[in-house]
């Protein structure tokens, strides 16, 4: 790279929100540039699962948005330039507690009236479908658009897209500080030189903060760790993706009834995905321990046994191996996307596990944002403001330059 | 296209790799049984690629094979025995709640 560059936006970070927000911008006519100081996806979003999801979001704006961000999933479908292995078989959330069973009929039943695509199995209907289930599962609700992919391929194909409609892509380039000129950005100074700019979208993850940091901009995001196991090939295990009801209570850090402590303590939920290579991915954990992304024997362990309890078959097979990431995490599990106090500073991070299905529709609202227009969907309720760290942040229009 | 280091002193004994009958040295590994006649590659990747015995040691999976029927298998790190049918396999194994163990 030349040593002096000029961009219309520079966006930091090659996840998927990353790649979303430089795609978005670059379809939206923004000379825009996107610096990753590794390869695309080298953060989380390559260490995680890949659903794009609408289950676990109770009914109110919330739910909305991230159906709306599901809904751009089946249009980007058709003009990524990769196949990213979109799979919109819905996803079954298992029921395997009487306790339970009420809520989640009242949930269909609700979400049915809002319009969702769902469906209720039974026992013997769950059966029927999925032969290898453990015999302690009792119901199975379908939310049948909910989608999986790969989000490694995902990033790829955004990034190209980006690429093709005029974006310039740096990896390995890291940002080593930011640069304002009478208040407002003026440009990113990168290990490979500087990139003069009046726009720059922090799309970092885990890192924001830090980045964040060096204008002076207090981002509460905090890394939440999670492990997924990997199996052997097998066809004929399962037919489609799965997750557990109790989740939903591990992700909002509820007390669950019937784990162990080791679960309890690991915040261990059943989550389980055919892959089209064959491999089976079986996760998950949540638990705070920094930036540490070692698999640890004990939380491997625990994921494994709920995991048997799901499908008893799964203890016939063999792992290939476990990863495990870091979910960016805000204190109230929504994702920050906002102007900053800052002219010109923009934040698209801290999805937690929605990281992957709120990409599109981050992106989306970003590219508004850049480019100084009102976002087609509500999102005040996502601004930096709510945590009250900072300066009030910019009204729309007012940051881009 | 594959060459013994040093000649055998020990016992021989047949396996079947494809059907065919293999005088193999008592002690090998089936991968290394089958190395010569396989051309090197044992199975085939669900994309249709061939694959072949690369660690040699339990760790890449790129060796699986189907062994005495049962699918899955690591070629490397299962030794011969007498009369052994070995089959390369192809793409990725069905499991079936039946193929199961219970
Ligand atoms: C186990 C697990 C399972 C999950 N399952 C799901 C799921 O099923 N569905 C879902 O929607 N989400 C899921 N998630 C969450 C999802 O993975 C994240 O929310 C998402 O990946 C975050 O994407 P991102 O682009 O914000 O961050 P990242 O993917 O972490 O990208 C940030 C990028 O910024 C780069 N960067 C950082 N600092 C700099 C710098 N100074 N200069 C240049 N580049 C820099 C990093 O290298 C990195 O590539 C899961 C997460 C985990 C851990
Ligand atoms: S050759 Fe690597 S596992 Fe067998």
């Amino acid at each position: 790279m030349s040593s002096k560059r000029t961009a219309g936006a520079v966006v930091i970070g090659g996840g998927a929100v990353g790649t979303a927000v430089a795609c978005y911008l670059a379809m939206g006519g923004v000379d825009v540039t996107l610096v990753e100081r590794g390869e695309f996806a080298w953060g989380t979003s390559r260490r995680c699962e890949g659903h794009v999801v609408t289950y676990d979001t109770p009914p109110g704006d919330y739910s909305v948005f991230c159906k709306t961000g599901q809904n751009l999933f089946y249009e980007a479908q058709k003009f990524l330039p990769v196949d990213f292995e979109f799979t919109p078989e819905g996803i079954g959330l298992l029921v395997d507690d009487e306790s339970h069973l009420e809520t989640v009929k009242e949930n269909y039943e609700g979400k049915k009236k809002e319009g969702y695509d769902v469906t209720l199995w039974d026992r013997d209907e769950l059966r029927h479908r999925e032969p290898n289930i453990g015999d302690k599962v009792l119901a199975c609700l379908n939310f049948n658009n909910d989608c999986t992919l790969n989000p490694m391929r995902l990033c790829f194909g955004l990034a190209k897209h980006a690429e093709a409609n005029g974006a310039t892509i740096l990896s390995r380039t890291q940002v080593t500080s930011l640069r304002t000129e009478n208040g407002r950005v003026s440009g990113v100074e990168t290990d490979k030189g500087f990139i003069a700019t009046k726009n720059v979208i922090l799309a970092s993850g885990v890192w924001t903060p830090q980045l964040g940091a060096m204008l002076g901009v207090n981002i509460p995001i905090r890394p939440r760790q999670g492990h997924i196991l990997v199996t052997e090939r097998v066809k004929g295990l399962l037919s489609k993706a799965y997750v557990e009801y109790g989740y939903l209570l591990t992700k909002h850090g509820l007390k669950r009834e019937n784990v162990t402590p080791d679960m309890d303590k690991f915040g261990v939920a059943f989550v389980i995905e055919p892959s089209s290579a064959g491999t089976v991915l079986v996760g998950s954990s949540r638990r705070f321990v920094g930036m540490d992304i070692r698999p640890h024997p004990a939380v491997m362990r625990a994921v494994a046994e709920r995991g048997n309890h799901f499908f008893p078959t799964l203890s016939d097979m063999r792992l290939l191996r476990c990863y495990a990431g870091v979910r960016p995490a805000t204190s109230d599990e929504l994702p920050i996307i906002s102007t900053t106090h800052v002219p010109g500073l923009f934040v698209g991070a801290g999805h937690e596990g929605l990281g992957i299905s709120l990409s599109l529709i981050t992106g989306k609202i970003m590219s508004e944002l850049v480019r100084g227009e009102t976002p087609f969907i509500d999102t005040s309720y996502m601004s930096i403001d709510r945590f009250g760290f900072n300066p009030p942040a910019l009204p729309v229009g007012e940051t881009s330059a | 296209m594959f060459k013994k280091v040093s000649e055998s002193k020990g016992k021989t004994i047949t396996i079947y790799f494809e059907g065919q009958p293999l005088e193999v040295e008592e002690g090998m590994t089936v991968a290394a049984a089958v190395l010569g006649p396989s051309h090197g590659w044992t199975r085939t990747s669900h994309g249709g690629q061939k694959r072949g015995p690369y660690c040699q040691m339990g760790v890449c999976h790129e060796c699986l094979m189907t062994i005495d029927g049962v699918p899955n298998q690591q070629a490397c790190l299962t030794a011969v025995v007498e009369g052994m049918q070995v089959f390369r396999q192809n793409g990725v194994p069905d499991f079936h709640k039946e193929n199961s163990h219970e």
